[in-house]
């Protein structure tokens, strides 16, 4: 695993050593604005380049984003079966361009991606009656991954990795507070197997087995991993590392009663964007706390009303929020999940507000560091699917080429590849 | 007691009653009220069994629950019944006349109290509660009410040890089986396992003859999910009893739930062998475990070996059929589906429906075995006949589903056609029925598009005569076969007789299009325009595509003069090869293209004979041809198109992959926004580069 701190040197390398001018003759450059055919695509080719052993130039607030790469026939003709719109610049062309985004004043910045990540994907083997947003995102892009779970991550392979996702989760072992479909197969197996890799693993409670996972997951991070998690996977993450020493599970999930003193025994020193959150005890509420402030209000509670608006940073000097945040619009369309959006109040201060919803006190999307690694939540199930439920179809991203929502996910898996040149002071 | 105080102590009980289910044990987790320990509550209306003190619920006349406590004196009986009998008449006089009901009791500190800690523990305030509950618990040592109040209190704050120590106190040294249950249980939650084992040993070894005492343990044991530990007490249970179908539902589910599910599928098969209506109760029961993984391990072969047995009896059979097909297993459903069809004389009933669901999931073989099967076996038949449908229905959907010029679809459209025609000479005309028109129809469409067997389609048409509900069909065929037959007043007729101002039926739409597209041939390129128009209001309906190609050329290829020759000739050229005339749709287009050279139509009347070259010239004149055209005229709307066909000319039916590919990779070169683009995308991952 590539670390933070060897991703931190090369940050504070100069310029000349990252953008030593393009060595090809011709170049490639795909733009990430309005005229792009497919978006999300584009990061998959840009993630082919590096698995190639090339390089690729991740120009910041250029044209939403855009990928300046080596030309190739082996490169164009992926572009073309992804359906990406490129452009052919010359030697000079690109070497123009690179010095242009470079320039002071103009809040833009090329990044040099250098090797693909290895990405692995939290999730069990099993099927489950809702999508995984990433995993969505991921398959489309053609952006190669590994399934891990549980007993992977308990047995050490989380140091194969460089970036790790997790999304519709339960870390707290509530199995997402679905008491109400206990009697379906799909929940009888989750918890089957749940039970089973607890026993075998010396735990007693599926809520002890979720906690030394995401306890092993902090540990990663604070490694150096970068950890990008969605929906569920966010809140419950945080909720589980500060109730390490209580019991917030209802007996209706783990067959005994919550610790009484429960809320008073959080410890959010140990949680990586959140503070001062209570959980939701009651066992038929699908809520697992206040972190999440749950749906828009009515008013609002509709796709064409609800956004989200993506901050602008400065891309010389805040490269990491710049690239987490490249996208060919600024608002994004809202979407909804089991958590939704998070309680500005309840975000820890060194923690960077990616996205919020306007005038609601409740961040989208964040962003922070943990030890030598990086964390990055985004709140809401699947940003094509205003409201998902539990046994809806998936989203089939052949209509979303585009979507905005799904590109910030994609940023997150070039991040890791990336050694940005300069760092916020 | 007064008649006052048993009111009172009624009501109490009632208010607990609300409070939580009644004979909770018997419900889940889930189901209970405040969160609290199912099992010990269980326990307590065990231990109440045990100490005859069972409570009844009863429905007062008002409508509010009231129980009936048998730990209640003779007195107090006494003053309930005459207090029901009181209500009773009450509520059979006038409503005018009813007496005033007898004032409420004055509340006792002591309800008062315990409604208070039962409020405190509903708001969570665990402490007041308890030191309430403490209280009472000291103040009324015999009532056993409190004492299960504190100890739910105590394990609500996980003060297992205080519960522990009550529930020891309370049991004294004659604790009975419930209490042994409970307290294992809040050792278990205490982490003491060791402990919890010896206790519910205890409780095991207490009443060893009495089904009670294994059934309290194992409700225990379940509930905290310790599901191999409630498999052995049943296990113990049933030897001790010396009684082997005792709890036999219940461990065939805890067999399944702690993944026995060879043990389980024994269970099972017992209980099939003294009830096989139990049949549908066990599918039930299984189908979760099914649906999982589908891996239930040995189970099938215990199924197997039951079978085998008792060849004879279907619930097994009837079982075991399902389950292969469950795990998709068609091989070996369709043998036991066969087994059972004539174990139960249904005369092929049975295979009929199994081979529609082998169908569906695309076991084409073992559906048509069945088919098959049930021919020769119930020949005569219903069944048989139905057989010999779907088997064409099969054959006839795959030859539409299949590329064009392929062996695959020759194949396909041959099988339809014989399987076709050998059920409708199994059926006398007096059956003629829905599924005989429909077959009659695919017979016909087949003659038309593939045999070229004009005699055959007549056949066809003679035989739906036979069905009223075909009348709209069966005019619409007549014109196509004259059409074919080159009888176009006949045609046109035909289509007439189906034409209406607003065609809405998929009948009534191709006649419209027919009328139309003879109207151009003709001449009269007005009347054909406004025919085609209607029809653009739908461009879901099948005859969408040759609408629009025909509006589009009738209304931007008029001209150049009043005569519009160039259209007349590509109306032509379209008419012949609705006609199947290859040679003269080709010649119509080449005169098109040499008598008005300039004409923008003999772009499209290229790729017509290009396309067209298929039936004249063969596969690979055909993918050439139209590559051609695409390179020719890249500009041309058509352009795309004939690229896309071409490769899947040369992937299909030429079966050239590598030059396949190469055609679609162009397309999406040079033709990035088509609508063929992202199936070409989809092709070329899925050819080989080179």
């Amino acid at each position: 695993m590539r670390s933070f701190a060897s991703t931190c040197i090369a940050l504070i390398l100069g310029l000349s050593v990252g953008f030593s001018g393009p060595a090809q003759s011709q170049d490639v450059l795909v733009p990430m604005d309005d005229a792009q055919t497919n978006h999300l695509k584009a990061y998959g080719a840009a993630f082919w380049v590096l698995t190639q052993n090339q390089e690729a130039d991740w120009l910041l607030n250029y044209r939403g984003g855009s990928f300046l790469m080596n030309a190739s026939d082996a490169l164009e003709e992926e572009l073309r079966i992804r359906d990406v719109y490129y452009e052919r610049l010359s030697a000079s062309e690109s070497a123009e361009l690179v010095n242009r985004v470079e320039s002071d004043g103009n809040n833009q910045a090329a990044v040099r991606l250098e090797t693909a990540p290895e990405i692995a994907v939290y999730a069990p083997d099993q099927t489950v009656p809702w999508d995984d947003a990433v995993l969505l995102a991921l398959t489309y892009a053609e952006v190669p991954y590994d399934m891990i779970y549980d007993r992977e991550v308990l047995n050490g392979e989380l140091g194969n990795y460089d970036w790790l996702h997790l999304h519709h989760e339960d870390f707290t072992g509530q199995l997402g507070k679905f008491l109400r479909f206990r009697n379906t197969a799909w929940y009888m197996e989750k918890q089957q197997e749940a039970e089973a890799v607890a026993a075998e693993f010396g735990f007693r409670k599926i809520s002890e087995l979720k906690l030394e996972v995401a306890q092993t997951i902090r540990s990663y991070v604070e490694q150096g991993g970068f950890l990008f998690s969605m929906c569920l996977g966010t809140e419950t993450l945080d909720l589980a590392l500060a109730a390490h020493d209580t019991d917030i599970v209802p007996e209706e999930y783990d067959g005994d009663p919550v610790d009484p003193n429960a809320r008073e025994r959080l410890d959010y020193s140990q949680t990586f964007a959140f503070r001062d959150f209570q959980p939701d005890l009651n066992p038929h509420s699908t809520d697992h706390s206040d972190i999440d402030t749950g749906l828009p209000p009515p008013s609002m509670r509709d796709p064409s009303l609800d956004y989200f608006t993506l901050f602008d940073f400065s891309a010389q000097w805040d490269p990491v929020p710049t690239m987490l945040t490249q996208n060919h619009v600024s608002t994004v369309p809202g979407f909804v999940g089991q958590t939704t959006a998070f309680n500005a109040n309840m975000v820890k201060d060194h923690v960077v507000n990616l996205a919020e919803m306007p005038a609601r006190n409740e961040i989208k999307y964040l962003h922070g560091g943990l030890g030598e690694g990086t964390f990055t939540f985004f709140a809401g199930h699947d940003p094509e699917d205003y409201q998902h439920f539990v046994g809806d179809p998936p989203t089939d991203l052949n209509l979303h080429p585009n979507s905005p929502g799904y590109r910030l996910i994609l940023n997150n898996i070039l991040f890791p590849a990336a050694t940005p040149e300069r760092q916020q002071t | 007691m007064s008649f006052s105080g048993v009111l009172a102590f009624l009501r109490m009980l009632a208010t607990r009653a609300l409070h939580r289910p009644l004979f909770a044990g018997l419900h889940d987790a889930s189901s209970r009220g405040s969160g609290r320990g199912t099992s010990s509550w269980n326990a307590t209306w065990t231990e109440r069994q045990n100490l005859t003190r069972a409570h009844y619920a009863l429905e007062m006349p008002g409508g509010a629950p009231l129980l009936i406590s048998s730990l209640m004196s003779p007195t107090v009986l006494l003053g309930l019944f005459v207090g029901i009998a009181l209500s009773l008449t009450a509520s059979s006089g006038h409503a005018q006349n009813r007496p005033t009901p007898p004032a409420p009791p004055a509340p006792t500190a002591e309800a008062d109290s315990f409604q208070q800690a039962q409020q405190l523990l509903q708001r969570g305030n665990h402490e007041r509660a308890i030191a309430l509950l403490s209280g009472l618990v000291d103040d009324y040592p015999n009532r056993l009410t409190y004492q299960y109040e504190l100890i739910d209190a105590y394990e609500e704050t996980k003060a297992y040890d205080q519960a522990i120590a009550l529930l020891e106190q309370r049991a004294g040294d004659t604790p009975s089986v419930s209490d042994l249950a409970d307290l294992g249980r809040l050792q278990y939650l205490a982490g003491r396992e060791d402990a919890a084992r010896d206790t519910w040993n205890a409780a095991l070894e207490q009443y060893p003859d009495r089904a009670s005492t294994y059934r309290s343990v194992y409700h225990t044991l379940s509930t905290l999910r310790r599901f191999d530990q409630a498999v052995s007490v049943m296990e113990r249970g049933r030897d001790a009893l010396g009684d082997p179908e005792a709890f036999r539902t219940e461990l065939a589910h805890m067999y399944s739930l702690a993944g026995q599910h060879a043990d389980a599928m024994r269970e099972y098969v017992a209980l099939l062998s003294t009830d096989e209506r139990r049949l549908r109760f066990v599918r039930n029961r299984l189908q979760p475990f099914i649906d999982q993984s589908g891996d239930i391990g040995d189970a099938l072969a215990v199924l197997e070996e039951a079978v085998a047995d008792h060849p004879d009896n279907e619930a097994y059979l009837d079982l075991l059929a399902w389950l292969y097909a469950e795990q998709e297993d068609y091989d070996q459903a369709l043998s036991a589906y066969t087994r059972l069809d004539k174990l139960q004389n249904t005369e092929g009933d049975r295979l009929l429906d199994f081979a529609e669901q082998a169908a569906n999931a695309n076991a084409f073989a073992v559906a048509e075995n069945a088919w098959q099967t049930i021919q020769t076996t119930f020949p005569e038949t219903d069944a048989a006949r139905l057989a010999q449908k779907r088997a064409g229905d099969l054959a006839y959907r795959r030859w539409t589903q299949a590329p064009p010029f392929t062996d695959e679809a020759t194949r396909f459209a041959s099988e339809a056609w014989e399987t076709y025609h050998a059920a409708v000479e199994d059926t006398t005309p007096r059956e003629a029925s829905e599924d005989y028109g429909e077959m009659w129809m695919r017979i016909a469409e087949l003659a038309l598009d593939t045999k070229q067997d004009l005699d055959a389609a007549r056949r066809a048409h003679a035989a739906l005569s036979e069905i009223e509900s075909y009348r709209q069909e069966r005019a619409l065929l007549s014109g196509r076969i004259a059409l074919r037959a080159q009888d176009l007043s006949t045609a046109r007729e035909a289509f007439a007789s189906l034409s209406t101002g607003e065609p809405t039926t998929a009948v009534e739409r191709t006649a419209q299009h027919r009328l139309a597209l003879l109207d151009a041939y003709d001449g009269g390129m007005e009347n054909a325009k406004s025919r085609i128009e209607v029809l653009l209001g739908d461009l879901s309906a099948a005859v969408a595509n040759d609408a629009i190609a025909l509006h589009a050329a009738l209304r931007h290829f008029a001209g150049p003069d009043s005569t519009h020759a160039a259209l007349q000739y590509y109306a032509s050229g379209m008419l012949y090869e609705l006609q199947h005339r290859w040679s003269a749709a080709d010649a119509a287009y080449e005169a098109l293209i040499t008598e008005i050279p300039r004409h923008p139509l003999t772009e499209r009347a290229r790729y017509h004979r290009a396309a067209l070259a298929v039936h004249l010239e063969g596969v690979d004149a055909s993918a050439q041809a139209l590559q051609t055209f695409a390179t020719q005229f890249y500009r041309h709307p058509w352009a795309d198109r004939a690229l896309f066909e071409a490769a899947s000319l040369l992937e299909h039916a030429a079966n050239e992959p590598t030059e396949a590919r190469r055609l679609y990779m162009r397309l999406i070169e040079q033709h990035p926004r088509s609508v063929f683009a992202s199936d070409a995308r989809t092709r070329i991952r899925q050819l080989p580069a080179s």
